[in-house]
């Protein structure tokens, strides 16, 4: 992540808040906690729906991301990862995780669908990224070829394996892993421009 | 497809941030990323590529008692806790946060102490008409059972203001604490907002002192920026503290 030496933005103190809450529970307090959990559930919630497709799953997946905040804040590094770039990571691997358990996935991934009615109440400036960051990851995803940027999307919101995304595709399984890793090497060279 | 040795390192971060890797080859990852933190920061440099993708997706609040099972979950984690460093470590958080309150407390008590001897002694009266009786200055102490928000709250009726002394308090951003005065039996009615995140002054409304009483509860919700559109809470109430005289 690049250091910005422009004044800081709200975006920017917020994200220094956040980080330091998270220091906090790291040290074992417990109102801050309860500060990062008012902050971030919605946008948690929000991540572990969208990837189970059902609201108890969803409650569950969330319950123990929530808890793996407590125990594995100590290992937070604010230098090395923006605060909810590592809290979803957690709540989007405990949700890949249950996903796995459960042996079955979505075949497509969801769109927008019913159940994520966006809520007007939930704090609408926590976006993980900045705007900008945004918009160049949707470049390059669509600058690499539809098959590409399609099993990669179908990675990060379906836990699909490199296996599944061959069948899938009806492809052999060394076709996609190559698809996949040239896509990746592409990826990172064009955000790198 | 033949890759140097160091993309192969950077690829295996990417995949294993992705998601792809199947099961061994993922534990795999997990084992590689906790020996080696050259690896395991690569790791994180894509999770943070990727995190964009993460920001398609709307937030949704989850159901309110989640927040509660999730406490039992801890509690029930601190009692089976024997690492002893971690719970003194908890001593301190309370030990701080205790301090912050009674510090609070203190110059609270201070302030009303000082102002009570600062006043110059009530002249005799110098008709036996019946003074309006003094009346006590009361104070609530406002705060969350998980002490996600703490606030001493006291009024004044000598001068008609309350001070507000946050001593946890941190709304989410885009969100306002808003006071109420709850009546022994009635609707809430609204104080205005909490102002600053240091003691504050806050006027109270000529229609409103008549309320403050004894046994009468102060309470905190989250509310949209600018206070309770309806005159209602409409956000969570994360604190409250009845009224007891000084």
């Amino acid at each position: 992540m690049s250091v910005n030496d422009a004044p800081p933005s709200k975006a920017s103190a917020d994200r220094s808040a956040l980080a330091a809450a998270l220091v906090k529970v790291g040290e074992g307090d417990r109102s801050a906690f309860a500060q990062v959990y008012q902050r971030t559930s919605a946008k948690l919630f929000g991540i572990c729906l969208r990837i189970l497709g059902n609201r108890n799953e969803a409650e569950e997946a969330l319950q123990e991301a929530y808890i793996n905040v407590w125990q594995k804040a100590e290992g937070f590094d604010a230098a090395r990862s923006s605060p909810i770039t590592w809290l979803a990571t957690l709540a989007r691997n405990k949700a890949i995780d249950r996903l796995r358990a459960r042996g079955s996935r979505p075949s497509e991934p969801l769109g927008a669908d019913a159940l994520e009615v966006p809520d007007p109440s939930a704090p609408a400036d926590d976006r993980l990224e900045q705007a900008e960051e945004g918009r160049a990851l949707a470049r390059c995803m669509s600058e690499l070829e539809d098959k590409q940027a399609g099993a990669i999307r179908r990675a990060f919101f379906g836990g699909a394996t490199y296996a599944e995304l061959a069948t899938h595709e009806g492809v052999p399984l060394g076709t996609m892993k190559s698809w996949v890793r040239r896509g990746l090497l592409r990826l990172k060279e064009c955000l790198q421009r | 497809m033949s890759t140097a040795p160091e993309n192969e390192r950077d690829l295996l971060a990417a995949e294993h941030a992705l998601g792809v890797l199947d099961d061994p080859q993922r534990a795999e990852a997990d084992r590689l990323a906790a020996s080696d933190e050259g690896f395991a920061r690569l790791v994180d440099e894509w999770h943070a590529r990727f995190a964009p993708l993460l920001d398609e997706i709307a937030p949704v609040t989850p159901d309110a008692g989640l927040w509660d099972r999730i406490n039992d979950a801890l509690d029930g984690e601190v009692g089976r806790e024997s690492n002893v460093h971690k719970l003194e470590r908890r001593v301190t958080a309370w030990r701080t946060y205790s301090a912050a309150i009674s510090a609070v407390a203190a110059a609270l008590l201070l302030a009303v102490a000082l102002d009570t001897t600062g006043r110059a002694p009530a002249p005799a009266p110098e008709q036996p008409q019946p003074q309006p009786q003094r009346q006590p200055v009361l104070v609530a102490n406002v705060a969350a059972e998980d002490r996600s928000a703490a606030f001493v709250v006291s009024y004044d009726p000598s001068d008609r203001t309350m001070l507000v002394s946050p001593a946890v308090a941190s709304p989410a951003p885009g969100h306002d604490h808003e006071l109420w005065l709850i009546p022994a039996s009635g609707t809430p009615l609204s104080l205005g907002l909490v102002a600053s995140t240091d003691p504050h002054r806050l006027p109270v409304p000529e229609s409103l002192q008549g309320t403050f009483r004894r046994d009468a509860t102060i309470a905190i919700s989250v509310e949209p920026v600018g206070g309770s559109p309806t005159g209602q809470p409409t956000g969570p109430v994360v604190a409250t503290g009845k009224l007891v005289a000084v």
